[in-house]
């Protein structure tokens, strides 16, 4: 069983905890604002003691006033990217199985067998369009998205590949201010 | 930004017909790690294998490779060592396959571990001359006894090209 003395230093919304002897006590009582004091044996214990609360009331009201914004690093396995062909001979068209062979031989010219077996995924494809939603696993994203840029010839004939939305969530692609039609 | 880093991996050359081995040349080396790297890792993998890549020293005799990749990118290239099937030198085709033993920041480390790896190969084959005479046997603890550190470590290799040849016959 230790003396825990959690402490705000700086506005800061949680404070920081301290493990101290029975000595150090009341040297902390001097040199820092204390907020919550309890005598337990884990931190964990420490925060949830609402016993020896010294400034509880303020606590409270800081809950409910505080603004919390949350972000979220890698959130998502996969990202989704709709990407658009745009050929040289506009009446040629594609089908899905061949335009995924097509970007696989552009990873394989880029990245050799290892690019080849990346794994993605050709969710939607419209032929009229030449549009397709890809998907793929977040590390492969920047070899298939600079294979894609570097890919240059289909068939002897010039070709571009558009990259119109990326996202990692797929509801994210639903809506595109830039194709927004208001009528 | 004192000092340009690179990595030297120690390899060794597994050749099932050991009289083959003595055809190989630095330059064929390092073509055939360069066409397995553009294999496996694409345009990529060869660009960067242009700059930090040679081929440091090559012993025919035993089969033993330096090799040099820059340090940002060895393990990328070490990944396509496996693949490497042949070494083609002299318009023959050697089938053959690398062996990474030890890596290491500088010749120096790598020629101390070449050293310890040798004399540990000598005491391993010392058992197996017992039935062929003393004279062999000599040969090779004496071969043990004269290996050193970095000063006179030329002397220690040649000693053990003699005696692995002889070993092998």
């Amino acid at each position: 069983m230790r003396w825990f003395v959690e402490t705000t230093c700086g506005g800061r919304t949680r404070g920081v905890f301290f493990r101290l002897c029975v000595d150090d006590l009341f040297l902390m009582f001097f040199s820092f604002q204390v907020d919550r004091l309890c005598r337990c044996s884990s931190p964990a214990g420490a925060r949830v003691t609402d016993r020896f609360n010294i400034m509880s009331g303020v606590d409270e009201k800081d809950e409910s006033a505080v603004y919390r914004r949350v972000v979220l690093k890698n959130a998502s396995p996969y990202h989704y990217l709709e990407v658009c062909l745009v050929l040289q001979d506009e009446s040629t068209r594609l089908s899905a199985v061949e335009l995924k062979q097509f970007i696989i031989s552009g990873l394989k010219s880029l990245y050799g067998e290892v690019g080849a077996a990346l794994t993605f995924d050709l969710l939607k494809y419209d032929e009229d369009k030449l549009t397709a939603l890809l998907r793929v696993y977040s590390r492969g994203l920047v070899k298939l998205w600079s294979s894609l840029t570097l890919l240059g010839s289909y068939q002897n004939q010039a070709c571009a590949f558009r990259v119109l939305q990326v996202s990692p969530f797929l509801l994210a692609l639903t809506g595109n201010s830039r194709e927004l039609q208001l009528d | 930004m004192v000092r340009v880093k690179s990595r030297y991996l120690l390899c060794e050359v597994n050749v099932s017909d050991r009289s083959r081995l003595l055809l190989l040349d630095d330059r064929a080396v390092a073509t055939a790690v360069r066409a397995a790297v553009a294999r496996t890792h694409g345009d990529y993998g060869s660009a960067l294998c242009t700059i930090g890549f040679s081929v440091k020293y090559l012993n025919a005799h035993t089969g033993i490779v330096f090799l040099r990749f820059p340090k940002r990118s060895y393990k990328l290239l070490w990944s396509a060592l496996p693949f490497i099937t042949s070494v083609e030198s002299r318009g023959q085709k050697i089938p053959c396959s690398l062996n990474c033993l030890h890596v290491g920041g500088t010749i120096r480390t790598c020629q101390k571990f070449l050293i310890r790896y040798n004399t540990q190969q000598l005491h391993l084959m010392l058992p197996q001359c017992k039935n062929e005479g003393k004279e062999e046997k000599q040969q090779v603890r004496k071969a043990i006894l004269n290996c050193s550190l970095p000063g006179g470590n030329k002397e220690a290799f040649e000693d053990e090209l003699e005696i692995e040849e002889d070993e092998e016959e």
